[in-house]
């Protein structure tokens, strides 16, 4: 027999005894138990929003308060002289022009920088300038 | 009131391409705890059949893929065994016969012959469920059926 239409159509399949009649009260129960599962999620996730979550923003600011972040001239503080020295010495490549290119110098830095070239008070004014290159 | 409308077209259909009755009891529960829960994304403007045998198409390719990638591609073997080992089958050589045929098609393909053949639906609503055209499906149908033949003349 090769022809489909011989073969008679029919199903070779079966189910259990009352099978079509308690499927559906197991489906039911199954759906049941997904919407307490996801209704018990839902009111953790409402929990965790109206508490947790106000808690844990206190918590970070307080931290940011009691830890306030370090100033570059405090962490500058901490490293050793030494160290410095150590590192400019094997930063031979590194030179004026990269420096300048690199720092942004405000007036007063420019001003600061020149009175301590030439040893001026921080009040020193022209005659005083003018006073040290006769002297030189 | 849905569970009861559907419960048999849905498990036959799975029934039919899983083999095993415990397999298809499994998959006619997820798909309709999954029809369950996207019953509102469902638009008119499809059949609700054609709607929840596309679920249920798409849950047992899902199954074979997994089942493929278990065994290493034993797929088809298995499903084979399974015709002489599970519960609940019972058919003449001839019935069984064309049962291994079946096996030896694609599982799309095997998809459509079913629904054709043992279902009775038109091409146009295989085609909704299958996102197919009914050109193809038409093509697949008649290669699945000489394939069957051919297996048939052979054993």
């Amino acid at each position: 027999m090769s022809k489909l239409e011989d073969i008679p159509k029919e199903s070779i399949f079966r189910v259990p005894e009352n099978y079509f009649v308690e499927l559906p009260s197991r489906i039911q129960s199954r759906i049941s138990v997904r919407k307490k599962t996801s209704s018990s999620e839902k009111h953790l996730w409402s929990y965790a929003l109206r508490y947790a979550l106000p808690l844990a923003v206190i918590a970070a600011i307080l931290v940011y308060n009691y830890y306030p972040e370090p100033d570059a001239e405090s962490i500058l503080a901490t490293v050793e002289t030494a160290d410095i020295v150590q590192y400019l010495q094997q930063e031979s490549a590194l030179t004026t022009e990269d420096v300048l290119d690199n720092i942004d110098f405000k007036t007063e830095d420019v001003e600061a920088i020149e009175n301590e070239v030439y040893d001026l008070g921080t009040d020193a004014n022209d005659q005083d300038l003018e006073l040290e290159f006769n002297t030189l | 009131m849905l569970v009861r409308a559907y419960q048999q077209k849905v498990y036959w259909h799975v029934r039919k391409m899983v083999i095993d009755h415990d397999d298809a009891d499994d998959l006619t529960q997820e798909v309709f705890i999954k029809i369950h829960k996207h019953i509102e994304t469902f638009r008119n403007d499809s059949q609700l059949f054609t709607w929840i045998y596309r679920i249920a198409t798409n849950e047992c390719l899902n199954f074979l893929q997994r089942k493929k990638r278990r065994f290493l591609l034993r797929g088809e073997s298995d499903l084979a065994e399974k015709l002489y080992t599970s519960s609940y089958i019972s058919g003449d050589e001839v019935q069984l016969a064309l049962q291994k045929a079946l096996l030896k098609l694609p599982d799309k393909q095997r998809l459509v012959f079913n629904m054709r053949y043992f279902d009775d639906l038109s091409y146009e609503d295989i085609a909704e469920i299958t996102d197919t055209s009914v050109g193809a499906l038409k093509a697949s149908y008649h290669h699945a059926v000489r394939k069957i033949e051919e297996f048939l003349k052979d054993h």
